[in-house]
């Protein structure tokens, strides 16, 4: 396929004896919104790990814009173009305001390092300033700009994770991971979030990878969803093959009387 | 105009207070050059840890580096008589730092937390035991004989000139490093600090950046170093053990952590004590001997009512005056 953005090919990855991730392939398209659902403990995460560079796969392959990238590590990695939030949110708190976390969110779109800061720092000085610029911008999009000169401290959890997803945005990435954007937020939130997962990919044109639990969002988003179970594929396929596959609602929602 | 308020106040200050401490009070001259001495060192310490959160047991070890290099090289004869000038043998002791830096934290930061702490604490021994135990470094009697501190001609023959010098050092050495945390590199350092996985996968190269920050911190410890050497005019063990750290520490909680101006309260605040003490025993004698004593209810007060330093305090009060979206760009 052409206009794959990201392939995985046999991935494995065993954390000793536990293998979290077995023999997975998948394709995520240009333009695309792939959704990865699973219960519990199916490696959603691992898997997306695996695709971030955090963890080194066991064997197998992964090839980002036809390019292999299975031995770069992870700034390699966001460098290419990917961003990525995590499930349990790992901002940036050692004394850092909002907008700073999103200024460290354009690294990869600036480049003065220490010699160029001690050399050369007017140039330093007005790519710093534009950075900031361009940060207010992100916090605007998520609607944080109010809040930039807080502490990370001072933010409600929902703040706190669209602000990671600020910082991610940041970077102006080509393929997007979400780890369970909508985790711990509530019903509206959840929408919110939903529509805005609509508004990066149709407006930025920005391919998204996600992990959700949140069905309603994954049905509503999704334009291809991956079923894990046991690390392995279930089922692979838009919306509506997947709620009509009897594996998954079977592996998924337990029995059909139960369903 | 007002951007540059801060820097006009701080040289005004470092031009008349010399002048002022020789007419008033000429003993205190030497407590102002090392006040300044210690910043400079201060500064250094806390680019590591408070910016970085890279431990470093060992800094006195790079303290003692440069202190040498300069008593080694304006000492002994043999060598081409370039490096007998002071700044260059203030060079050379950076960059024999940075080697030696850069071999011993290498392999480990990578790693950093329990390793890191662990070799650092290694060299920091080994550079006092080689410095206790080596007759070419002087023995336990060190060496002693330095030189003024003179750039080619130009001799700062007094201590007021040399208070002038070291002030200079001091203003370059917090100039520069108010530009590197002010910067992108600044604000990738910091996140190494907070979260190296979620700063990794913002695309920090973060061993990359450690290094450089762990080597920075030592060309400072080594400068601080030399200017000292040329302050006392000789250099022995003693000056370097572990309870130079533990002031370098205790500077840093006193100042704020994270903060480049609190490394020059630290450093006033810890240094001055002493001095404090010593006016206090002339009314009081049974307050004589209570440096320790005194540091340590500093510190408990300090950590309890300022857990951010005295700097850090006045920032964060500053700050909250001036919480408006897009102004104020600048963050420290």
């Amino acid at each position: 396929m052409d206009d794959a953005l990201l392939e995985v090919v046999n991935l494995t990855k065993a954390f000793g004896g536990l293998v979290a991730v077995c023999d997975l392939s998948f394709t995520v398209r240009r333009g695309q919104i792939k959704a990865i659902i699973g219960p519990n403990g199916a490696g959603k995460t691992t898997c997306l790990n695996l695709i971030s560079g955090i963890f080194c796969p066991t064997s197998g392959k992964i090839r980002f814009k036809g390019k292999p990238v299975t031995g770069s590590s992870a700034y390699q990695r966001a460098y290419l173009g990917m961003g990525r939030t995590f499930q349990n949110i790992r901002l940036f708190t050692a004394g850092m305001t909002v907008l700073e976390n999103v200024v460290a969110g354009r690294h990869t779109r600036t480049k003065t390092g220490l010699l160029g800061v001690l050399l050369r720092w007017r140039r330093a000085s007005r790519e710093f300033t534009s950075a900031t610029e361009k940060a207010l911008e992100w916090l605007d999009f998520v609607g944080l700009l109010p809040k930039a000169h807080s502490t990370v401290g001072e933010l409600t959890f929902a703040e706190q994770r669209s602000l990671e997803l600020a910082r991610a945005l940041a970077s102006e990435p080509e393929l997007l991971l979400l780890d369970e954007l909508a985790a711990g937020l509530n019903e509206a939130e959840a929408e919110h979030a939903a529509n805005r997962i609509l508004q990066i990919r149709d407006t930025l044109g920005i391919t998204i990878c996600l992990v959700e639990h949140n069905m309603n969002l994954v049905m509503n988003t999704a334009d291809e969803i991956l079923v894990l179970n046991y690390g392995q594929e279930l089922a692979d396929g838009t919306p509506t093959e997947i709620q009509n596959s009897e594996d998954v609602i079977r592996a998924y929602l337990g029995e059909k009387k139960y369903a | 105009m007002a951007k540059y308020r801060t820097w006009i106040v701080f040289i005004v200050l470092i031009l008349f207070i010399p002048v002022l401490l020789r007419t008033l009070a000429p003993a205190l001259l030497g407590r102002a050059i090392l006040i300044g001495i210690f910043t400079i060192l201060v500064i250094g310490f806390d680019l590591a840890v408070g910016y970085g959160g890279q431990i470093n047991l060992g800094f006195q070890g790079f303290f003692a580096v440069g202190a040498y290099t300069t008593a080694l090289l304006t000492v002994r004869k043999g060598l081409p008589v370039i490096f007998s000038e002071p700044l260059a043998a203030m060079l050379s002791g950076c960059m024999v730092s940075v080697v030696i830096c850069y071999l011993i934290s290498r392999p480990v930061l990578r790693t950093g937390g329990f390793f890191l702490a662990m070799v650092t604490l290694a060299f920091g021994m080994v550079v006092y035991t080689l410095a206790n135990g080596w007759d070419f470094l002087g023995g336990a009697s060190g060496i002693i004989g330095i030189p003024r501190f003179h750039i080619g001609p130009l001799v700062f023959s007094t201590d007021l000139w040399y208070c002038y010098a070291v002030w200079a050092f001091v203003l370059f050495s917090i100039f520069l490093s108010l530009r590197m945390v002010n910067s992108r590199w600044g604000i990738a350092l910091r996140a190494v600090h907070s979260d190296e996985i979620a700063a990794e996968v913002t695309g920090v190269h973060v061993s990359k950046y450690k290094m450089e920050v762990f080597l920075i911190s030592a060309i400072y410890a080594s400068i601080a170093g030399s200017l000292f050497a040329h302050h006392l005019r000789g250099v022995n063990p003693p000056m370097f053990t572990f309870t130079l750290l533990l002031l370098v520490t205790l500077a840093i909680f006193f100042g704020g952590m994270g903060t480049i101006w609190g490394g020059l309260v630290g450093a006033a605040l810890v240094q001055g004590l002493p001095e404090g003490v010593t006016a206090l025993t002339s009314y009081w004698p049974w307050m004589s001997n209570t440096r320790e004593l005194l540091y340590g209810i500093i510190f408990v007060l300090i950590i309890l009512f300022m857990p951010e330093g005295v700097f850090g305090r006045v920032r964060k009060v500053f700050m909250e005056s001036n919480r408006l979206p897009g102004k104020n760009l600048r963050t420290r």
